[in-house]
């Protein structure tokens, strides 16, 4: 079967299983009396990557983020049309989905795994 | 067994996932514990197995090789994958509990995902800039920052957590406005769709499409669109073509009603 390639077409490579660990762990055909994975129980293992919502931690992260912000350059209030016509557009570095693959490192590396646990869960 | 599998009869089997023996006949990519990786068949339908030796850590090296047998498969032909770590105690037993016994589930999810694949999409804000827009647009968030900012914490605690509280329901709404917009632009492109899990604060979006093979270069395009569109703001990536890890559930799918 010959398989259509467009230019823009990324192939995953190793560097991308981080992207789409959850995908292996959680999804997939799933014969509940056969998994087996050692050291730690799949409960464990699924990754429950999930945002921490409702949590004061949160809130005061918030805070924090917004007030680091300069208001005066905010205050000629940009507004989403602005932005997405190119308006304080700025360069983003490649910063990746920090919270995820950092659980995802300790979650691969570590023996011993705590189980991050979250409330809810936000739709796409 | 399939010719040309190097691998010790009746052994313990770890299972990647299941393939049609007219479409795949094997491959090279070594499987966890780098052992290598064989067919075992019935009627028309292969599992994809190699041996280990009792059950399976989660190491990188595990997933990224199960992870990678799957991959080529799915250059080759639709395969149904199975959630890492299963394992089956022999040959016998994987024909038995896969290929008969769900034998059924197995053709319905063939003939529903033959020809498509997964295209994984995530996006991430730039934090800084959302945070930005949420100040501008909010007159309430604006005031509570000024009022909380340069006094000491233990003063304006309540206040923050109620600053943050705020800031949280616009991020979430701002999430909802940005997801729709993304979906009204890659569900019609798409045969299928589910959500993925957002991991963190920054994420924006993370879904999963089920794409036809001859649509996947316009879909892409569709998300360079966005790519474009959101610079600076929103950054995008997508991992194609998966095998169907998202679409092999029953319960968990909402058609999206286009592009077939």
């Amino acid at each position: 079967m010959a398989i259509q390639q467009a230019g823009v077409t990324r192939s995953p490579r190793p560097s991308n299983l981080a992207e789409v660990l959850d995908l292996i762990l959680d999804k997939g055909i799933v014969i509940d009396a056969y998994i087996r994975v050692s050291a730690v129980g799949i409960e464990l293992l699924t990754i429950d990557a999930r945002i921490v919502v409702a949590s004061v931690d949160t809130y005061l992260r918030f805070a924090e983020a917004v007030n680091r912000l300069d208001l005066e350059q905010t205050g000629n209030a940009m507004t989403l049309e602005d932005l997405k016509n190119g308006r304080g557009r700025r360069e983003v570095a490649e910063s990746g989905t920090e919270g995820f693959l950092e659980g995802v490192k300790d979650f691969v590396h570590d023996e011993k795994e705590e189980r991050t646990s979250g409330d809810g869960r936000r739709g796409g | 067994m399939a010719e040309g599998a190097p691998f010790p009869r009746n052994g313990t089997r770890y299972a990647y996932g299941v393939v049609r023996t007219d479409e795949i006949d094997g491959t090279d990519q070594p499987g966890v514990f780098e052992a290598p990786v064989g067919l075992l068949d019935r009627d028309g339908l292969a599992a994809l197995v190699s041996e280990v030796e009792g059950p399976v850590p989660a190491r990188r090296s595990d997933l990224l090789a199960h992870f990678r047998v799957l991959q080529d498969a799915a250059a080759r032909g639709t395969v149904l994958p199975l959630r890492f770590g299963t394992v089956f105690d022999s040959d016998d037993e994987v024909v038995l509990e896969l290929l008969v016994r769900r034998r059924p589930l197995l053709e319905r999810l063939f003939e529903e995902l033959d020809g498509a694949i997964e295209v994984a999409v995530r996006a991430t804000y730039d934090q800084e800039t959302v945070m930005r827009e949420i100040l501008a647009g909010r007159r309430d968030i604006r005031r509570l920052s000024e009022r909380t900012k340069g006094l000491p914490e233990d003063a304006t605690y309540f206040d923050r957590i109620r600053l943050g509280e705020l800031v949280a329901e616009a991020l979430a709404a701002t999430r909802e406005r940005d997801g729709g917009e993304i979906r009204g632009h890659l569900a019609p492109l798409a045969l299928a769709i589910v959500d993925g899990t957002l991991s963190s604060e920054r994420m924006a979006f993370s879904a999963s499409f089920l794409v036809a093979r001859r649509r996947l270069g316009a879909f892409e395009e569709a998300v360079e669109a966005l790519r474009r569109r959101g610079a600076g703001r929103m950054e995008f990536r997508v991992t194609a073509p998966l095998p169907p890890y998202s679409f092999v559930s029953l319960e968990d799918r909402a058609v999206s009603g286009g592009g077939s």
